[in-house]
């Protein structure tokens, strides 16, 4: 599903290259749960920007379903965003003049899905992560634990097929944490490929496969 | 498009410094530019109403005396008479001879000022005026006829028709032939009353140059080809019977619809149109909307920045560029719309006055029509797109990057649009504060300027029936038994409301010498009552009133024909001599706005319409009822009429007035939307480096220091804003000064003041607000996200 290779990148500060991320190489498969570890400052947020499209790799070939993503177009990469990618973050990044549903309802609005459908897709992924009262509340309403679930059903909510987790339970505690990883692995199970960054060893586990990332270099996959 | 606009509201309601600030500038913006599509609607609306107005024509003349043209809108009778007859593309011709308004005496009751015109029986012919009674055929084909618009048939009849009822004017008695519709305001001539020339004691066989000559051309005419034919005969009719002056003469056509703002003439029947103003209030108005939006547009990229995560975001999870930028835009429209719809509420107030302003009586409903409704919609949609673009394309370019590393990278550009905005603003305030203290300086200075006569507390009565000069001495003697009049003068001409023109020369000197004078007839007396200055001689006697050897000059007049104390003193206006007995300084009849020509006073006629008074006081209503009473004694019928000399003068600065008002309310505007724009933009500012000051202040810094730091960003850019302005605001204040014979030098302390004065409102405004930020305890602001 997905191929990296030999990625490379870097800032040129004072004609100084300064890596990121130096020499990746990395496949992944459909339907694997991949977990990103390393200290601060490894290049783990930028690799998975870079599967993830938002960010372009300075040098160095993806492939994501065997099509090359170097230098694809604005209007390809909304595609792939609408279709195929959803994320999460650490501090969820919800839009907070957006109610609950609202929120969870924008991707499929993009995606130019019906409002009918649209209805039948929200009621029931709130009924799947049990957010049917909370519909109409805004994120400021909600804890941190609600909010980041709201996260997960937005970034669901358009069936894509690969999950990206940057830090999924760093703001939370850790209850909520394993509540969250529960859901994930529950949503890996579905079929869903994830590939998440995360700092607790404990929380790497539920990946079927754990890459270390250590100043830009992928050091060990276990 | 509900979910759109709810979202919409929330972002407002969250951003509500910023829309606030918006709404009130732009709706400011909005108001003055509805103004003025309501102003220039209406003035470039004159005349259309006629039928045929496209081919309606007016002749006119020009009179060419060494370097000294006179663009006159008037021509011969001849004009009418001979030429016109030659000429088939004339399909009709019209000559209309404008008199003082007079008194019109209907069964028992008196109207007085009323308009009127005498005019050829073809009046209607060319003029399709619509009939309420009557028809247009034979309405002034009769010398006994008459015809009056329906308001003065209403006033009088009620709604009875008219038709053969008896009015009398003055002394003449005719009889209604029909009535007309009113004609609308927007028509360069209106009148009450039309008589037929013939009506009017040998109107029809004046020699001079006395009629508006108008043609209706016939269809498909070759207007250029005409115009040459036409212009080169009345050029040899005008030479021909002005052969005795010194002149040269031309001759131009215009047509209707452009006589109200394009006439070249220097006067016309209605005050003309002055395109000059109409530009200065268009710019004015387009200025303000500019600031505003400009304001919009800097302060639509701030909350935008307060978005960038929302923005960033949208991108994540399928939004594309093109989609932001159109709801980006959804937004600057929702948010001019509202501002719209404030703004016609801000007119219902603001209308009246402007209407006042400019002296027409727009309407507010004009909006409510479909070209109004289009108008209303093409401003709301260019001013939305114009405030609304550069932000929707610099903040679409932000990235779901930006968001996480959380920075603001994508939108540095406004970096440089800031302080250019800010620079762009206030440099149009000092330009806008420096012209309206020159024009006030200018209008003060005029004003102050002596004029060469005394006109305190002169009044004059005026409209009483031909024949009161027989009354004159008993009028005289009886009006200084009024402890409060302290001298009486008559004359036939008022001081400020324009002389007659003449023709002189020095006796004996060959015909083609004869060179153009201004004329004031008046009786002995006047020039003491108006304190004249005499240079030498002496002014006229009482045994001299009615003769017409003895005339006095002013100084302009007596350097034009080489006439001092000791030369020869004889001059020709006539064909026989008159002696000078005098020479007066120029005095500025017209105020200090033009420059005086020469002039010539004489006490030749016997007729007066002014009878002059100088009190000793203000005019109380016991001294009025005096006067009035002592009048009527002599003149049963007598309507006062009566006028301060000074109001007339006054009235000549009436045009500089209004654009010290326009330039005045413009600046006030334009300063109040930029300090408001500055004011937001600061606090978001600020808002942005809380974090950073707190810091500063713990590594210690004072709040002198970092007041200094913020202030000083902020008067570069206003040094710069007045190095932009100066060189422009100079260049533009010297051409319109050069525009008056007697003017203020530029004044650098003006500049100056023009200047400090937004600096400091600027540094006030903004001042307080970042001396609270800088004496905040920087604890709350480390822990400020």
């Amino acid at each position: 599903m997905i191929n990296l290779k030999e990625i490379n990148k870097y800032y040129e500060v004072k004609k100084q290259r300064s890596f990121v991320l130096k020499s990746v190489n990395l496949t992944i498969k459909e339907g694997e749960f991949v977990s990103i570890m390393g200290p601060s400052g490894a290049g783990k947020s930028t690799l998975l920007n870079i599967i993830g499209l938002l960010d372009e790799p300075s040098e160095g070939e993806y492939r994501f379903y065997d099509d090359s993503m170097s230098n694809i177009k604005e209007k390809k990469k909304v595609d792939y965003h609408r279709n195929h990618i959803g994320f999460i973050f650490q501090a969820y990044h919800l839009i907070e003049e957006m109610t609950v549903y609202e929120n969870i309802e924008t991707p499929l609005i993009y995606k130019g899905i019906k409002n009918r459908e649209r209805k039948t897709i929200i009621a029931n992924l709130l009924e799947q992560f049990n957010l049917g009262d909370k519909k109409d509340l805004f994120p400021s309403q909600l804890s941190g634990g609600q909010q980041q679930l709201v996260g997960i059903a937005r970034a669901v909510a358009g069936k894509p097929k690969l999950l990206l987790a940057d830090e999924p339970t760093g703001n939370l505690h850790t209850d909520q944490g394993i509540m969250i990883m529960d859901l994930l692995k529950k949503l890996n199970a579905e079929g869903i490929t994830i590939i998440q960054v995360t700092h607790n060893k404990e929380f790497a586990k539920y990946g079927n496969r754990i890459i270390n990332l250590v100043d830009g270099l992928v050091e060990e996959e276990k | 498009m509900l979910k759109h606009l709810k979202f919409t509201l929330r972002i407002f309601v969250k951003s509500r410094l910023i829309i606030v600030t918006n709404t009130i500038g732009m709706s400011i913006g909005f108001a003055v530019c509805i103004l003025l599509w309501l102003y220039v609607s209406y003035e470039t609306s004159y005349d259309k109403h006629f039928e045929n107005s496209d081919r309606i024509v007016r002749l006119n003349t020009t009179w060419i005396e060494g370097n000294n043209n006179e663009f006159l809108p008037i021509s011969l009778r001849k004009a009418h008479t001979e030429l016109a007859p030659q000429f088939p593309e004339i399909e009709a011709s019209v000559q209309v001879f404008q008199m003082w308004t007079s008194q019109i005496k209907i069964e028992t009751l008196l109207f007085a000022g009323n308009k009127m015109l005498y005019a050829d029986s073809t009046f209607f012919k060319v003029f399709k005026i619509p009939f309420v009674y009557g028809s247009p055929q034979n309405a002034l084909l009769n010398s006994k006829s008459v015809v009056i618009a329906e308001s003065l048939s209403q006033k009088v009849f009620g709604n009875i028709n008219p038709i053969g009822k008896i009015i009398v004017i003055d002394t003449k008695v005719l009889t209604i032939s029909g009535v007309t519709k009113d004609l609308p305001a927007t028509s360069h001539f209106t009148y009450q009353v039309i008589l037929p020339m013939q009506a009017y004691d040998n109107l029809m066989y004046l020699g001079g140059l006395e009629f508006f000559t108008y043609f209706l051309l016939a269809p498909n005419t070759n207007i250029n080809a005409f115009y040459n034919k036409f212009n080169s005969k009345h050029k040899e009719l005008l030479q021909d019977r002005f052969s005795d002056f010194n002149a040269t003469f031309d001759s131009f056509i215009e047509p209707l619809l452009d006589l109200h703002l394009y006439t070249k003439s220097d006067f016309d029947l209605s005050p003309k149109g002055d395109v000059k103003k109409n530009i200065l209030v268009a710019v004015i108005a387009l200025i303000i909307l500019l600031m505003a939006t400009v304001n919009c547009i800097n302060l639509f990229i701030v909350m935008g920045q307060n978005r960038i995560k929302e923005l960033g975001m949208r991108k994540v999870i399928g939004a594309s560029i093109s989609s932001l930028k159109k709801q980006l835009l959804y937004e600057s429209l929702l948010q001019n719309l509202i501002a719209i719809i404030v703004s016609v509420g801000l007119l219902t107030v603001i209308l009246p006055i402007f209407n006042s302003f400019v002296q027409r009586p727009l309407l507010i409903s004009s909006i409510f029509t479909l070209s109004g409704f289009f108008t209303l919609l093409s401003f709301w949609i260019v001013t939305s797109i114009m405030s609304g673009a550069y932000p929707a394309y610099v903040l679409s370019k932000s990235t779901a990057i930006d968001v996480l590393k959380n920075n603001n990278a994508n939108t540095n550009s406004k970096r440089m649009l800031t302080p250019s905005i800010v620079i762009f603003q206030f440099a149009i305030v000092v330009f806008l504060l420096f012209s309206l203290l020159t024009v006030r300086y200018q209008l003060e200075f005029l004003k102050k300027k002596p004029l060469g006569l005394n006109l305190h507390n002169v009044v004059s009565f005026t409209n009483f029936n031909r024949d009161i000069y027989l009354h004159s001495q008993s009028i005289e003697s009886q009006l200084l038994e009024i402890p409060e009049v302290e001298d009486v003068a008559f004359s036939l001409h008022t001081i400020g409301s324009g002389p007659s023109g003449q023709g002189i020369k020095l006796y004996g000197a060959s015909d083609d010498a004869g060179k153009s004078i201004d004329e004031y007839r008046v009786y002995p007396g006047f020039c003491k009552l108006y304190k004249f200055e005499l240079q030498w001689g002496r002014f006229f006697r009482p045994d001299e009133l009615g003769k017409d050897d003895v005339i006095i000059l002013n100084e302009s007049a007596a350097d034009m024909l080489g006439i001092d104390e000791h030369s020869e003193k004889i001059v020709d206006m006539f064909d026989f001599p008159m002696r000078v007995i005098g020479v007066v300084s120029d005095f500025m009849h017209q105020g200090a706005k033009s420059k005086v020509n020469p002039m010539e006073l004489s006490c030749r006629g016997l007729r007066f319409w002014n009878i002059n008074i100088r009190l000793n006081s203000n005019l109380s209503e016991n001294t009025r009822k005096k006067i009035v009473n002592i009048i009527k004694e002599h003149d049963p019928d007598y309507v006062p009429k009566y006028q301060f000399i000074n109001d007339i003068i006054n009235g000549f600065y009436d045009n500089e007035s209004q654009v010290m008002r326009i330039v005045g309310f413009g600046s006030i505007v334009a300063i109040l939307i930029s300090l408001m724009g500055l004011l937001a933009l600061t606090i978001y500012q600020l808002k942005k480096r809380m974090k950073e000051l707190a810091i500063r202040r713990i590594m210690g810094a004072s709040s002198i220091n970092i007041l200094v730091s913020l202030i000083k960003k902020l008067l570069k850019q206003l040094i710069w804003a007045s190095l932009l302005a100066t060189p422009i605001a100079l260049w533009v204040m010297s051409y319109w000064l050069n525009g008056y014979p007697y003017h203020i030098q530029i004044s650098y302390l003006i500049l100056l003041l023009s200047i400090i004065l937004p600096v400091l409102l600027t540094l006030i405004t903004v001042g307080w607000l970042l001396l609270r930020v800088a004496n905040k305890n920087p604890i709350e602001n480390v822990t400020y996200k």
